[in-house]
Order: structure tokens, then C-alpha cells, then sequence
């Protein structure tokens, strides 16, 4: 029974996971921007929601698409500002974004204070039926948003006009260009929709971890290690890399404590960086959404 | 497919490469003699830069053998092949962008050759090899304002800084005008005549007639002819390979 | 670009170094400027330590291991062993450097963004192990009362380091001008091209005949070494060291700062990346963001990588030349 427990738990904080990963994914994969302040993006949002629903009484649910609108003009903000970047592309965005993490980490850190903070839910534990297996409300919107998420973004990409073009741009940028798309229009509506996901992500953050200002590089790294384990482009793997660094992380915790549970992310963000270097290579032949 | 090796001064024995999924080079043998002057030719993708890639050392074969100079060269990594005598330009030249002219040749003498660094007589060596290839009026500037062309004249000059006694040319006629590619023809006899080989890519076939004793078309990562230029250029296999190709002229 | 007009630079350097030894006999003996500028000597030298591998194109984001490793590796030892700190503190260099050699082992195949994270991950491993290692290491309690620099006799001079710190001030500004020095050789000689060469365009070199293996490796040993000395003389300085504290992503950040902001490829970029915005962050920036105050950092990461991108060293060189 406790590993099902176990695995109805870790079932979800993967769904967490790949909603996290999903707005680092898609912004990486058109534009090939390393955005390390991924993490205090989410974290923006997450407190966004916790003073709408803590000091202004909004209702849960209301917040996710305040959070979603105010992140994507966060994130074109962001798009405005790396245009700045010179070459190499990658590791200057990386440099850059790094200090912006900086930055909004002690801007958080002078708003917020170090206090850890959460959006309590008020919604029962359900339990489920003939077993004792128990589900929180949390964890269900969590599951639910990150299929639906991933779902919407799949058929973005693979039914519309609009996500041929993204695709294409993931693909090969320049074959891109001179097939007449305009890649820096995809480079805005990348870094929109990326800023979409990542707001997405903020108040379910919010309900599921604490918020504390120098929460954001885990929720980064986890990101990063999902986006390479899927492979660039590659939106279904997303989830199946979110459900396994889920498993994998609970598992960990389980059976070590979780002070060992950065060491497992670690080791697997390098092996990745090892085994899978094609996860971030620019051109990728074959790549689906 | 290839002819029976002889001891060249660079022998290929049965190379071949493989990348992921794809056979770049199937099988080569292929051997240079001394002051030979030999150009590869055949279609893109046939393998050329792959062959020079792997002589060099940039990719190492996944069978066979390389020998130069009767060593055994195969599993070298690129710094010591260059030290026991062999040099490249390369396609997509690669300069060093934020040094100078001058400091780009100069790294191919302190590194390359047994010239000692910080000796008096340095930069007068780099200025002699600028000279060679026309480039001694930009000497001071950086390398990364220089023309596509100017770039691959530089390629030249640095390459020879290392004292080769073996050269690999890749592309180095590509977009040249006419006059340009007669003053290079000039230099690779004259390089030949200094006592260096060299081996040569030319797939545009525009220096090919002016200069190789010796031609080996590749299609594919085979060589299906090898022998003097006149005999190749008229073959039909060969025609055949560039078909869907447009060569520019001479064939 | 490369070239730091000889006459006029060591005019400066000289000045400017007469004036660090000077100030205390000319102003009153001030704790504050003591203490500020003794830590800006030592960031400095962080900085350059991080910088000599910098200087191959490969921006490290995890040197806050081999500081770590060397604060633990030299605590340790003095706590365990009792061992002169003078001794600890080159035991901890080369603890960075041995895992700086493991860093080469595997991370030897990647190159920009993916090094940049691989080091970041790195960080982790052994933050984790001496956290959870509380048997030996005290974990997350940290390591206290680790003995201080201990006095040094000359004959009849007796200098009370650990107690007095105008000592410390004159010990690290020679440990960083050691350091300077040292960087200085790195990047003005036959390996310093070979570093230049390398970090310009990796493949030509190698084609001309640079061992790149070998000088990513050797130059990577020497920095981890140079971090991990550091870390040994902030154990010993401090006195107290914890994993959160030597692990931290502050300790990575800092020297990527100063070095991008004084000018990567200047000898003294990253001294005066150091001796410009410590000061200010300790002096200004401290008393009007009490809580935020390292938001400058990161400002300054943005706006010299977008604005500046060699660093204000070169800016103003540039300047000069220009009139």
C-alpha cells in the first residue's frame, strides 16, 4: 500500500515537474535562450497568487490566469532584453540570466523576506474508495493542469499553422529563415507562450512547495535536467522525464532522507550532459513536437 | 576499391569511418608519394572532408590504419600529427579571430615548428610567409576583418609556419576569380618544388588540371577511379557521380 | 588586446600597490578599512584564480567546490591533526585540485552552456556528502573554532597574525599579489598564447600543434589548486565554515562578476573587478539595501555582458588609446 501511496505522490510532483519544465522547454527550443532565472520566473508567479489569494481574497483558481497574463509580459520583457546577447548564443544568455536570477532573488528577498510561505488548500483530502490510498485536491489540479498543458501545447504544435512554423524554427533555425519564416516573430511567440506555461506553473508551486527566494535554481535545474532528458522539441518526453525524475527523486527520499535528494538530481543532470548531449545541440534531424 | 598500396609517404589502409548511423568512408586505401601532388575530387558528401578530417586526426577511424612517414599515425591525436610534419587549411576557415594577421602565423611557428618563442627573428619568418600569400599589407589587423579569401590565404601561411613537410589543402581554390586561382596554382608548384607534398580537395575542379599528378575521385566514401587527370576527368563513372552536380568548368 | 601599454601600466600597478601599503602607517589604524579591504584582496585573488581557466573560453559556474573542498579539506586537517594552518591551507589546494582532475575525467568532452551547468551540478556532490557526513564533518552544524592563522617569528619580529588584522591585512595582500603574479605568468607566455589559441577557435589550434588536452587539463588543475588555497584562508580567517556557506552559489558567482566586470583578458581585470565593486557593495551598497544588497552583482553581471562585454578594464584602455 505505502508504494502506491508512493507512486500516487510521485505521480504527481512529476506532473509538477513537467508543468515546470514545459515553459523552460518550449523557450529553449525556439530560441535557443538558457534562461537559468527560469526558476524565480515560476516563483514571480507563485507569489503573485499567494498575495491574491492571502491578502485579497481571491478565489485559487482565479489566480492562474492573472499569473499566466502577467507572465508572459514578464517574459517579453526578457525576449526584449536578450536580443541584446552577443555570440556564443547559449552560454551569454546563460551568463545573463544568471544575474537576473541574482537579481530577482534579492528583489524577492527585499519584497517577501526569507520566510517560507505556501498557499494552504482548503479542499479535503479525498480518499480513495475501498483502498487507503489518499489524493489531495492539489495534487489532482496538478495532474490534470500538466496533461492538459502538454496536451494543448502538442496540438499547438502539431495541428496548427502556427506550430509548424515553431517547429521548424526548433529545428533548423536558418533552413527556417530561408524558408521564409520570420524566426525573430517565433522568437517572441516562443518566449510568450513559454511565459504562458511558466505562470501556469507559479500558483501550483505555491500550493505545492514553499516559496522562499532562493527556491528558484532547484526549480530550474529540475527544468533543465527535464528539457534534456526529453530531447529539444520532443514535448511528449517532457512528461515521461517529469513522471521519472518524480519517481526517482521520491524513491530517494524514501529510502535515503531527502538531504540526498540534490545529490540524485545532480548526478543526473551531468550523466544527461554526458549520455544525451544531443538533448541541446542545435540542430537535431527529426525532432516532433 | 583502391590500388595496390605501395609505401607511400602517407598511406590509408583499409580506413573507414562511421558517424551514428551513416559510413562516411568505406574501405579506403589510398597512398601519396613524395612530392606528389594529388587531388581529391567527387560530389558532396563523397567524403573529402571526412578523409582529411581523419588523416588529421579530427576523427579517428572506426577501422583501418593511417601511416605517415612509416608511423603510425592512426590514433594520434591532431597536435602530433602536426608536429610530425603534417598541416591543413581548412574549408570554413578558422582563424583565430581577435589576434592579429602577424599573431595567427605566429602560433603555427611557436607551436607547431621547433622555432623557439620570443626568438628575434619570429616575426620576420611570419612577415616572409605573409608575403607568400599577398597578405603582408594587413599584417597588423585583426584576422576577423579580413575577407572570406584573405581568410583562407592566412589558412596557408599559418599552416606553413609548422614546417610541414606534408599539406592539405581543402576547397582552397573555391571562389576565386581566375587570376586568383593561377596565382595559386603557382604556389602549390612552387610549394612542391620546396620539397612539399600535398594533397589537395578540389571539388569545383578548377585547380585540378593545373596542378595534381595524380587525381582520386570518391563517391559516396569509395574511391571508383584513381589515375591522371586527363583519364578521370573523361571517365563516365565519374560524370555520372557529379551528375545532378553542376560543375563549374573542365569536364 | 592583449597588450597593456607596459611603461604607463607599471607606473599605475607601482602606485597603486605603494598606496595599499601605505595607507595604514598614514591614516589611523581602522578595523573597517581592515576588514573591507582584507576581503577585497582575498575576492580578488578568488577571482583571478577563477579566471585562469576563464581564460580557455569555458566559464565555470561550479568553483564553489573546490573552495568548499579546500575550506573542509583544510579545516579538517587542522582540527583532526592539528596541523599549522600554513601547512592545511596547501593541503586544501590540493584537495581542489584533485577534484578539479576528476572535473577534467569527465567533463573533458563538453564545452559552453553544457560545461557551465555540468560544473553547476558538480557543486552538489560534495556539498551533499559533507552535509549528511556528520560523523567527520559535523554537517550542516558546521565546523567551529577552527584555529586561526597562528603567529609568525622572524628572528626577533613577532607578527600575531591570527589576533591582529593589519597582519591579515599585509599577509593577503601579498597571497594576492602571489596570485597576480601567478596569473600574470599564465597569460603572458608561450602558454598563455596556447590558452588564447585555444579559447579562439579550438580546432585550428590543435591543428597547429597546441596540446589542447593537456592545457585544459593542467589549467584547470592550476585554478581548482589556486580556489582550493583560497578556500584553506577563508577557514582559517573565519574560523567557523558550513555547507551552505563554502558551497554556496555566492562563492561561484563572485569572481564571474568582478573578473567580467574589470576585464577578462586583462592581467589585473579581475583584481580591479575586486577592488571597484567590493568596496562598493560592502561600503555603499550594504547600508542602503541592507537585505538585497548583492542585487548589484547581479546588475552588473547584465549590464557588462550586454554593454561591456571586455569589461570596464578594457573600456577604459580603450578610452585612452582613443585620445
Amino acid at each position: 500500500m505505502i508504494i502506491l501511496q508512493l507512486f500516487i505522490n510521485a505521480f504527481s510532483l512529476g506532473s509538477f515537474y513537467a508543468l515546470v519544465a514545459l515553459g523552460f522547454a518550449l523557450i529553449f527550443g525556439v530560441t535557443h535562450a538558457f534562461n537559468l532565472a527560469h526558476g524565480e520566473f515560476v516563483l514571480l508567479g507563485g507569489y503573485l497568487a499567494y498575495i491574491l489569494v492571502g491578502q485579497m481574497h481571491f478565489p485559487f483558481l482565479l489566480t492562474l490566469p492573472i499569473s499566466m497574463l502577467a507572465m508572459i509580459f514578464v517574459a517579453v520583457l526578457l525576449q526584449k532584453l536578450l536580443r541584446y546577447v552577443n555570440e556564443p548564443y547559449e552560454l551569454n544568455t546563460l551568463v545573463v540570466t544568471f544575474g537576473l536570477a541574482l537579481v530577482l532573488q534579492n528583489g524577492m528577498l527585499m519584497l517577501f523576506s526569507a520566510d517560507y510561505r505556501f498557499i494552504r488548500s482548503t479542499a479535503p483530502i479525498i480518499e480513495l474508495p475501498k483502498t487507503q490510498l489518499v489524493v489531495t485536491q492539489t495534487q489532482i489540479i496538478l495532474i490534470l493542469t500538466s496533461l492538459l498543458a502538454t496536451t494543448a501545447l502538442y496540438i499547438l504544435l502539431r495541428r496548427t499553422f502556427l506550430g509548424k512554423a515553431l517547429r521548424a524554427t526548433i529545428q533548423d533555425r536558418e533552413a527556417a529563415k530561408l524558408a521564409g519564416i520570420n524566426v525573430r516573430r517565433m522568437s517572441l511567440i516562443g518566449f510568450a507562450i513559454g511565459g504562458t506555461l511558466i505562470g501556469l506553473a507559479g500558483p501550483l508551486y505555491a500550493r505545492t512547495a514553499y516559496l522562499y527566494p532562493s527556491g528558484g535554481i532547484e526549480a530550474t535545474l529540475i527544468a533543465i535536467i527535464i528539457t534534456i532528458f526529453a530531447g529539444v522539441g520532443r514535448i511528449r518526453g517532457i512528461l515521461l522525464g517529469g513522471w521519472a525524475l518524480g519517481i526517482a527523486e521520491s524513491l530517494t527520499v524514501y529510502s535515503l532522507g531527502t538531504g540526498w535528494r540534490e545529490l540524485v538530481s545532480s548526478l543526473f543532470l551531468i550523466s544527461l550532459l554526458l549520455l544525451r548531449p544531443e538533448g541541446i545541440l542545435p540542430r537535431r534531424m527529426g525532432a516532433n513536437g | 576499391m583502391g590500388t595496390k598500396t605501395q609505401n607511400g609517404f602517407l598511406e590509408l589502409r583499409n580506413v573507414r569511418v562511421e558517424f551514428d548511423r551513416r559510413v562516411a568512408l568505406r574501405d579506403m586505401s589510398l597512398h601519396v608519394m613524395k612530392q606528389e601532388i594529388v587531388s581529391v575530387i567527387g560530389p558532396n558528401g563523397a567524403g573529402k572532408t571526412t578523409l582529411f578530417n581523419v588523416i588529421c586526426g579530427q576523427v579517428k577511424p572506426t577501422d583501418g590504419a593511417i601511416h605517415f612517414n612509416n608511423e603510425d599515425i592512426t590514433h594520434w591525436p591532431p597536435h602530433r600529427i602536426c608536429r610530425a610534419g603534417v598541416a591543413r587549411t581548412f574549408q570554413i576557415a578558422k582563424p583565430f579571430p581577435e589576434m592579429s594577421v602577424q599573431q595567427n602565423v605566429l602560433v603555427g611557428l611557436w607551436f607547431g615548428s621547433k622555432k623557439q618563442y620570443g626568438s628575434l627573428t619570429e616575426q620576420a619568418e611570419a612577415e616572409e610567409l605573409l608575403e607568400l600569400v599577398h597578405l603582408s599589407a594587413k599584417s597588423r589587423l585583426p584576422a576577423k576583418d579580413l575577407t572570406l579569401s584573405e581568410q583562407r590565404r592566412l589558412e596557408i601561411a599559418r599552416a606553413l609556419a609548422t614546417s610541414p613537410q606534408f599539406l592539405l589543402l581543402d576547397e582552397v581554390a573555391a571562389g576565386l576569380s581566375p587570376h586568383a586561382i593561377k596565382e595559386m596554382a603557382e604556389l602549390i608548384k612552387a610549394l612542391r618544388h620546396q620539397g612539399l607534398t600535398l594533397l589537395l580537395t578540389d571539388h569545383f575542379l578548377t585547380l585540378t588540371s593545373k596542378v595534381s599528378d595524380r587525381l582520386v575521385a570518391l563517391d559516396q566514401g569509395e574511391i571508383i577511379m584513381e589515375g591522371k587527370p586527363g583519364e578521370v576527368l573523361q571517365s563516365a563513372e565519374v560524370a555520372s557521380a557529379y551528375l545532378g552536380e553542376r560543375p563549374t568548368r573542365n569536364l | 588586446m592583449m597588450r597593456t601599454g607596459s611603461k604607463p601600466a607599471a607606473i599605475y600597478f607601482i602606485a597603486i600597490l605603494l598606496f595599499f601599503i601605505c595607507w595604514p602607517f598614514l591614516f589611523q589604524n581602522s578595523a573597517l578599512y581592515y576588514r573591507v579591504m582584507t576581503m577585497t584582496f582575498f575576492y580578488g585573488a578568488l577571482a583571478l584564480a577563477w579566471n585562469v581557466y576563464a581564460l580557455t573560453g569555458n566559464i565555470s559556474l561550479g568553483h564553489a567546490a573546490f573552495f568548499g573542498l579546500g575550506a573542509y579539506g583544510s579545516a579538517l586537517l587542522s582540527y583532526y591533526w592539528h596541523t599549522s594552518p600554513y601547512l592545511t591551507i596547501p593541503f586544501g589546494g590540493i584537495v581542489g585540485a584533485l577534484y578539479g582532475a576528476l572535473w577534467y575525467a569527465v567533463f573533458r568532452s563538453l564545452r559552453g552552456a553544457r560545461f557551465a551547468l555540468a560544473t553547476l551540478a558538480s557543486v552538489e556532490i560534495p556539498r551533499v556528502i559533507i552535509d549528511n557526513w556528520e560523523s567527520f564533518t559535523f554537517g550542516s552544524l558546521g565546523l567551529i573554532g577552527i584555529s586561526s592563522l597562528t603567529t609568525l617569528r622572524f628572528g626577533s619580529i613577532v607578527i600575531a597574525v591570527g589576533e591582529s588584522l593589519k597582519a591579515q591585512y599585509y599577509l593577503l595582500l601579498c597571497f594576492t599579489l602571489l596570485i597576480l603574479f601567478i596569473h600574470w605568468k599564465v597569460m603572458k607566455s608561450k602558454w598563455g598564447w596556447a590558452i588564447r589559441a585555444l579559447r579562439e577557435e579550438e580546432t585550428a589550434a590543435s591543428m597547429l600543434g597546441v596540446n589542447t588536452n593537456f592545457i585544459h587539463f593542467a589549467t584547470l588543475l592550476l585554478s581548482a589548486f589556486l580556489t582550493g588555497l583560497c578556500g584553506g584562508i577563508y577557514a582559517h580567517l573565519m574560523g567557523l565554515i558550513e555547507p551552505p556557506l563554502v558551497f554556496s552559489l555566492h562563492i561561484s558567482a563572485l569572481p564571474l562578476v568582478l573578473t567580467m566586470f574589470g576585464g577578462r583578458y586583462l592581467v589585473y581585470g579581475p583584481l580591479l573587478g575586486a577592488l571597484i565593486l567590493y568596496p562598493l557593495d560592502q561600503l555603499l551598497f550594504h547600508s542602503l539595501l541592507p537585505v538585497g544588497h548583492s542585487i548589484l552583482y547581479g546588475l552588473m553581471i547584465i549590464l557588462t555582458l550586454l554593454f561591456f562585454p571586455r569589461g570596464i578594464g578594457s573600456w577604459v584602455q580603450k578610452r585612452k588609446t582613443a585620445s
